[in-house]
């Protein structure tokens, strides 16, 4: 996020799961709940969801990667109506408008984490999905991040292995699941693209830091509120787009789901 | 000598007792107010009087929007509405004009600067009135949709440089740190003789609005513009002459001539669409057997790609927004921090009116317009079009007046059978 990471209170505190060396197996958990993988009508991209516990023990399911350019194209351009895969539901949901410029910064598309999407676009994305799939699908609370975080088993200081960041991702995005899962099976739950997350605001937060941060700048307790004035700096129209981040190539989201 | 108010300014701040390095000059500029007229209160229209207002910030002047101009009243409303909702004064009526004349009474007024920022095929009438009012002008690009329309642009063009009238194009990628370093080090030779280039606007698709029974034909094409090339020129000048003003950039000169293919696959929807093509695939020839190769697409779920690159006998170069790097003999890859280069073209133009600094980019913008056309005109009609024809042709697409009535939209171009 251009060397500005919000922190607060835990941001340093190393993880409470072991650090560090982190297994690629998955954990106890989710062996016994193995997740789910949801389809979408009208896209070639499966979501991967993996069981974790939410801050008060609940079972939740979030999708091992960020959503990826090719399913959120879909929400955003319509294929799937226009392809009859979708439902009166789903048609009804508010959609961001179609960006001007390429939005991927060349980065690259397919497989590739989606970026620049406000946290409103997100929001509407998971109304959308929801409506397509009949499951309920939402951003995670500050708090669920957090939780997942602390159980993923990486240490935030030292996770190169697990996470695309300054250190090593050359300044852009990199393909999902490109380096090594976590204990929970996430990708990139550090590094890429930095997450939005609900905070009870109206503007959302992120977590996560992305390709742009050091790794000695993350913490799972580290959430940067949304700076909408900075993040579309270069949108050259009035009002700026409440749907898109001209400046903000680096904001994107992964899904959590209450019931398989 | 008659100097009136602005050219007395501009000739005072250049002045070397003005402009000297004592604090009485700083203090001077900072006094400075700009007064704005908005030709065009779209989104882009008010997008540019804003950045025209922070702008400001940068340069010292005080920005006095003091009319608003456009089309349809609401849309000039709104503009006035959004200075109010930002801590600025809305306008009184009667600096608010509207219908087709809106911008001769925007133009007639005290403004110092007027904003272009209509549909395209109203540039050039609109340039040239603010030229014989003595306007400085931020033009959005690009400027025309046709030859005639580049012709009388280029003409203007003229007059506002012997009126030593100042002119920022839309093209906002010559005011963005990146791409001045970067060309700069081309002109250098830092990738030895440029022979050849790759330009692409590969994208989705963008907004339309899907016309209304109780609208007349004109009426509905203008609020649905991008699709009628009457209006837009077609999405290669809408869009793609961003970069073939960077094209038009590096290879210096202009184009011997185009050969090229297009076609209109996937937006098929007249209703929706208009006639325009969705997609273009262009040669551009210059002079020394050096060529450009120009790509530019709107089709929903298709790869992406907005970006322009060149090919020197020592290296590549390699630019997209916020982002320039050389390769080969020369490595070198742009790290300073992405500007905002809407708000530094407004900061170019201001400098250049309170400092009188040369910055006329009236017809360089005016020659990329033609670029884009010339390339609708070879891919339409499916022969090799050369600069000359192009620059002169009768094609008039933009009617001399306009009325909302009726107005049967144009048939879809067909190579070999669509002709110059």
């Amino acid at each position: 996020m251009q060397g500005a990471i919000a922190v607060d209170s835990d941001i340093g505190a190393p993880a409470q799961t072991a650090p560090a060396a982190a297994p690629a197996t998955p954990s106890a958990d989710s062996a016994t709940s193995p997740g789910f993988k949801q389809e979408v009508d009208g896209c070639t991209f499966v979501i991967d969801l993996v069981p974790f516990k939410g801050p008060k023990g609940e079972a939740l399911f979030v999708s091992t990667t960020e959503i990826p350019w090719e399913l959120f194209d879909v929400f955003v351009y319509g294929s799937d109506k226009a392809d009859g895969k979708s439902n009166e539901k789903a048609d009804a949901v508010t959609k961001p408008t179609k960006p001007y410029i390429g939005m991927d910064r060349e980065f690259g598309h397919v497989g590739f984490p989606v970026i620049s999407p406000s946290f409103l676009s997100c929001k509407q994305f998971c109304e959308w999905l929801s409506a397509k799939t009949g499951r309920s699908y939402r951003l995670p609370t500050a708090d669920e991040w957090k939780a997942m975080c602390e159980q993923s088993g990486i240490d935030p200081k030292n996770c190169g292995d697990y996470a695309w960041v300054k250190e090593n991702a050359g300044e852009k995005t990199h393909k999902l699941a490109s380096r090594k899962a976590d204990r929970l099976g996430l990708f990139d739950l550090f590094g890429n693209a930095c997450e939005w997350v609900e905070d009870g605001s109206k503007m959302g937060s992120v977590a996560g830091g992305c390709y742009l941060d050091s790794m000695a700048d993350l913490g799972c307790g580290a959430f940067l509120p949304c700076k909408p004035v900075e993040w579309n700096e270069i949108d050259p129209q009035f009002p700026k787009s409440k749907w898109w981040y001209s400046s903000g190539g680096f904001v994107g989201f992964r899904v959590v789901c209450e019931k398989q | 000598m008659n100097l009136d108010r602005r050219t007395f300014v501009a000739a005072a701040a250049a002045s070397p007792v003005i402009l000297g390095a004592g604090s009485a000059a700083a203090h001077l500029v900072r006094e400075r107010t700009l007064k704005i007229a908005v030709i065009g209160c779209g989104g882009r229209g008010t997008g540019a009087m804003f950045n025209a207002i922070n702008a400001g910030k940068q340069t010292g002047c005080t920005i006095e929007v003091v009319a608003l101009a456009d089309l349809f009243e609401e849309r000039a409303v709104r503009a006035s509405n959004a200075l109010a909702e930002n801590g600025m004064k809305a306008l009184s009526p009667d600096r608010i004009f509207t219908g087709f004349d809106a911008y001769k009474q925007a133009c007639a007024t005290d403004c110092d600067i007027a904003i272009l920022a209509t549909p395209p095929g109203f540039r050039p009438i609109h340039f040239k009135e603010a030229t014989a009012k003595g306007k400085h002008v931020f033009c959005e690009k690009p400027v025309a949709v046709d030859g005639p329309g580049v012709r009388s642009f280029v003409e203007s063009a003229a007059q506002s440089r012997s009126k030593k009238l100042k002119v920022a194009a839309g093209t906002q990628r010559r005011h963005e740190q990146c791409y001045l370093e970067c060309i700069d080090r081309i002109q250098k030779g830092d990738i030895g003789k440029v022979v050849a280039g790759r330009v692409y606007w590969n994208m989705g698709s963008l907004w339309n609005v899907t016309p209304d029974a109780k609208k007349s034909d004109v009426e509905n094409q203008i609020r649905n513009w991008l699709y009628h090339s009457w209006l837009s020129g077609d999405h290669i000048v809408e869009q793609h002459v961003h970069q073939l003003d960077i094209m038009q950039w590096v290879m210096g000169g202009h184009p011997e001539f185009v050969r090229g293919v297009g076609g209109r696959q996937v937006r098929t929807d007249a209703g929706l669409y208009g006639h325009i093509f969705d997609h273009f695939g262009l040669e551009f020839q210059y002079p020394g057997d050096r060529f450009v190769f120009s790509m530019c697409r709107q089709q929903d779920g298709t790869d992406g790609k907005v970006e322009e690159m060149f090919h020197g006998t020592e290296g590549t170069a390699r630019m997209h927004s916020g982002y320039a790097e050389l390769f080969g003999k020369n490595p070198w890859k742009f790290s300073g921090k992405q500007t905002d280069p809407y708000t530094q073209e407004h900061v170019d133009l201001q400098n250049a009116i309170v400092k009188d600094i040369k910055l006329n980019e009236a017809e360089q913008v005016a020659h990329s317009t033609l670029c884009a056309i010339m390339g609708r005109m070879a891919a339409y009609t499916g022969k090799d079009v050369s600069w000359e024809q192009a620059l002169n042709s009768n094609e008039l697409l933009m009617p001399d007046a306009v009325e909302f009535g009726s107005r049967p939209q144009a048939p879809v171009a067909v190579p070999g059978k669509t002709t110059l």
